[in-house]
């Protein structure tokens, strides 16, 4: 699920953005249903949020389940579903927040560290999304 | 070239961090960006991730010793007698992904304004110098 979720907000697709909303539209391909889309200014994060974010988070903190999956393709779908989350339609102001903010450094830390190459791949691009969003606060606020 | 040990390792960890975060004292710098501290905490997670990245200069013991058998000649065998040929899918993507990891940081440099974006780059090209030095140690 997070797979499908990850690839759909990379892809900015728009039926992913408004379901992320708790909305659901038959073609929001038209005008009007573009217009409707999240905009990257909002103050408060989506509907799913939180919920697709701490799934995201759970996924990466706790021990790699016993499965088929290794725990690598584990993590690093993980950290592309983080990857799609901080983007600022998404995550609105949520990422301000101090301690969320620490918490996601504290893990990519870990990570950077002790895991490989390809999750250090999903790391450094968790690092270009958080400047991305910090740099135009930086930018608006001089 | 043998790879650093943790505490020279650590010391230029912190030589990296200075120019990458810390050099807030630059005349003609952006000094609102380079005070910030959240900028200055997502540059630190994306220059470990590339120092780690790179197995002269990573942290991790084990992974600097395995990385020594990933560019020995494919055709060798291992002291039980397997065949070690899976190194040439192993060799392969680590390429790739080093080249999206330093592509990546690069990303992360543009992002900057000029006087940071050019010690950013002076960071990637160290890590790189690193990297090269020790694949020409190694063949």
């Amino acid at each position: 699920m997070l797979h499908a979720v990850a690839t759909l907000l990379k892809a900015s697709d728009p039926h992913m953005l408004l379901a992320m909303d708790g909305n659901s539209s038959s073609s929001p391909s038209s005008k009007t249903d573009t217009a409707s889309l999240p905009s990257p200014h909002r103050s408060e994060p989506a509907l799913f949020f939180w919920v697709t974010f701490g799934l995201s988070f759970e996924a990466l903190c706790s021990s790699p389940p016993s499965g088929s999956t290794p725990a690598s393709t584990v993590q690093s779908i993980a950290l592309e579903a983080v990857v799609g989350l901080i983007r600022p339609d998404i995550a609105g102001n949520a990422l301000k927040d101090t301690s969320l903010f620490e918490e996601v450094c504290n893990l990519c830390y870990r990570l950077a560290i002790t895991e490989g190459i390809e999750i250090k791949m999903r790391v450094l691009e968790i690092a270009l999304g958080l400047i991305q969003v910090f740099i135009k606060e930086v930018a608006s606020t001089r | 070239m043998s790879s650093l040990s943790p505490s020279s390792n650590e010391a230029l960890d912190e030589l990296i961090f200075w120019g990458a975060s810390s050099s807030a004292n630059g005349a003609n710098g952006d000094q609102a960006v380079r005070n910030d501290p959240k900028l200055t905490q997502c540059l630190r997670v994306a220059t470990t991730a590339l120092r780690e990245s790179i197995p002269a200069t990573s942290s991790s013991a084990k992974r600097a010793f395995y990385s020594r058998f990933a560019i020995r000649p494919l055709s060798c065998t291992n002291s039980i007698g397997q065949s070690r040929t899976a190194t040439a899918n192993n060799l392969q993507r680590h390429v790739m992904y080093t080249r999206a990891v330093f592509s990546l940081y690069a990303d992360v440099a543009d992002v900057f304004p000029s006087p940071m974006r050019e010690e950013l780059y002076a960071i990637a090209f160290h890590f790189f110098s690193r990297k090269f030095s020790r694949l020409l140690y190694a063949t």
